[in-house]
């Protein structure tokens, strides 16, 4: 009897415990998205009313406006430049037959051991003395923020990749030489569609790391060439207002896109492969 | 044959990635490193120097050395509270149905990719004077002024704690997976309480998930930059921000390029200890 009370209790325990962390991961991006709706200037709870004045001003924010096309600018253009490299990596690093190939699959995961604010000063450094030493400017340019976020992105564009070219049975490749196919061919008719899945789930996941990007870029943004999570960085810290919250849900709404998708494509035990 | 023939020009396909990687990231870090052996010249960047003064002035300093021990400190503190909170929930979450489950990770992995300024932004909202906490405890009458809870260590380890709690939880979540429910249940029909049962036969089947979950929450609070210098302020510093203020505000890239190679051989040094000896105490639970 007291056994099974003292089950009880633990099980009870353990589901408030969970309950606890749910409601305290989950707090922080309700109270953004609730912000956003108040119709005063500052932020004060509980609000006065509610309305949609501040998605009207983000619109008008040219600091918005001008962040949002920037970074979607640099998170297309590295997601397409690292997945192209992160395929090719893949291929060789699964398929290829060389000494030190395992050495090279970890050093290719290595930026993303690096703290952030560390690799942003050091890409910040070496940009500036590749172009003081080529004589024009590399840092301030969207370039340079490109590149900078193609070494963040590489590594899971690599990681999604050569998952999902292990997976395939290298039988229908076989099959498909067997019948006269070049290799080539058989990598574009063959492999490549049943490498899709991996492939999608590397581009959502390549422009979403891209576009929340934060520490990287600080260095390499300059005065009217921001990022948005720069800009909502510097705006929660000195003026934090409804229209920083509505700019803040916009970037909530496309990480739950980008997630809904992930979980389509892959399904969401294997996102960060806690599920073989 | 030919496929043995083409696997090993195949190899080459890794080239491009290895020669990007090499010059802006292996090239990068190595500027750093050297870098921290400069001498900072107010006005002129910096001289080329071999001096171990920058390394000297960090752990030398009371400032620097205050901001070391607090960085410490908030990730171990914030590890420990994500691990706490997580390993019930993991455990929680072994109990539900296949659709409960699939849905809860989701939710669980939705804050993870949400940006970091963002959910640092909600808890600016919920812990400002006027914010979200105040006004729920005024109501309730509990309190009748407003509590400082901004700026203070508590504040920066429950908002970091919950940031980092996803990844304890998933990966407890994927040890726990491989082992059998009944293992446990087992344990108490032949006369073991329940922490007995926890203590002796789950937790060295699932230690390795804990320490997993454990170091890499650590090494992201080490690195953690929007989170401390939104909630933690001016009143709790940590290493992350001081990198970008030593750059931004004083141009000094030797100090900058100093602190960040302490950064990175502390977590690395710490978190190779931890591995090692929690990993250990699997052997000592499966002996006591």
């Amino acid at each position: 009897m007291a056994r099974r009370a003292s089950i009880d209790g633990v099980r009870l325990a353990t589901l408030c415990t969970a309950a606890l962390a749910y409601v305290v991961m989950l707090a922080p991006i309700v109270a953004v998205v609730w912000l956003s709706f108040f119709d005063s200037d500052i932020i004060a709870v509980p609000p006065e009313g509610y309305s949609l004045a501040s998605y009207e001003k983000l619109l008008g924010s040219s600091e918005f406006v001008d962040g949002l096309r920037l970074s979607v600018v640099v998170a297309v253009s590295a997601t397409a430049i690292a997945v192209i490299l992160g395929t090719l990596a893949s291929i060789g690093i699964v398929r290829g037959r060389f000494p030190g190939r395992d050495w090279l699959a970890t050093f290719f995961l290595m930026p993303l051991t690096v703290p952030g604010v560390v690799l942003g000063l050091a890409i910040y450094i070496f940009f500036f003395k590749v172009g003081a030493a080529l004589g024009f400017r590399v840092v301030g340019t969207a370039t340079a923020l490109v590149l900078a976020h193609v070494v963040l992105t590489l590594p899971w564009t690599i990681r999604f990749t050569s998952v999902g070219l292990a997976a395939i049975d290298r039988n229908l490749e076989d099959a498909a030489m067997t019948l006269g196919a070049r290799p080539l061919g058989t990598f574009l008719h063959v492999t490549l569609p049943l490498m899709r899945p991996s492939l999608v789930a590397a581009s959502i996941f390549a422009f979403l790391t891209s576009y929340n990007a934060l520490e990287i870029s600080l260095f390499l943004v300059g005065p009217g060439r921001t990022t948005i999570p720069i800009v909502l960085l510097q705006r929660i810290a000195w003026n934090f207002d409804p229209t920083v919250a509505a700019m803040a849900t916009v970037q909530v709404a496309i990480s739950a896109v980008a997630l809904l998708a992930l979980t389509r494509v892959v399904g969401a035990d294997r996102i960060f492969g806690t599920q073989r | 044959m030919a496929t043995a023939g083409s696997a090993g020009r195949l190899g080459w396909l890794a080239a491009p990635t290895s020669l990007v990687l090499l010059l802006a990231f292996v090239t990068p870090m190595a500027l750093i490193l050297r870098y921290s052996a400069n001498e900072f010249v107010p006005g002129e960047l910096m001289r080329d120097a071999l001096t171990p003064a920058n390394y000297a002035r960090f752990f030398t300093e009371p400032f620097f050395q205050r901001l070391f021990v607090t960085t410490l400190l908030v990730s171990f503190a914030s590890a420990a509270l994500a691990l706490l909170a997580g390993l019930p929930t993991a455990f929680a979450l072994r109990r539900l149905s296949a659709r409960w489950r699939s849905l809860l990770i989701t939710l669980l992995l939705f804050p993870l990719l949400v940006v970091t300024v963002v959910r640092a932004a909600g808890w600016v909202a919920i812990f400002g004077d006027r914010g979200v906490l105040n006004s729920a405890l005024t109501a309730l009458g509990i309190v009748s002024e407003p509590l400082t809870f901004l700026y203070t260590p508590a504040a920066l380890v429950v908002a970091m704690g919950s940031a980092l709690l996803p990844y304890t939880v998933l990966s407890i979540d994927s040890v726990l997976q491989s082992v059998p429910q009944n293992l446990e249940e087992a344990a108490m029909d032949l006369g073991a309480p329940p922490y007995a049962a926890f203590w002796h036969v789950t937790l060295p089947l699932i230690l390795p998930g804990i320490v997993t979950g454990f170091v890499v929450s650590f090494i992201l609070s080490m690195d953690a930059y929007a989170t401390p210098l939104l909630i933690g302020g001016t009143n709790v510093r940590m290493m992350s921000p001081m990198i970008y203020v030593q750059v931004s505000e004083l141009q000094n890239w030797p100090f900058a390029s100093a602190i960040s190679v302490v950064l990175i051989t502390t977590s690395i040094l710490i978190s190779g200890f931890l591995t090692v000896s929690l990993n250990r105490r699997k052997w000592l639970a499966g002996q006591a």
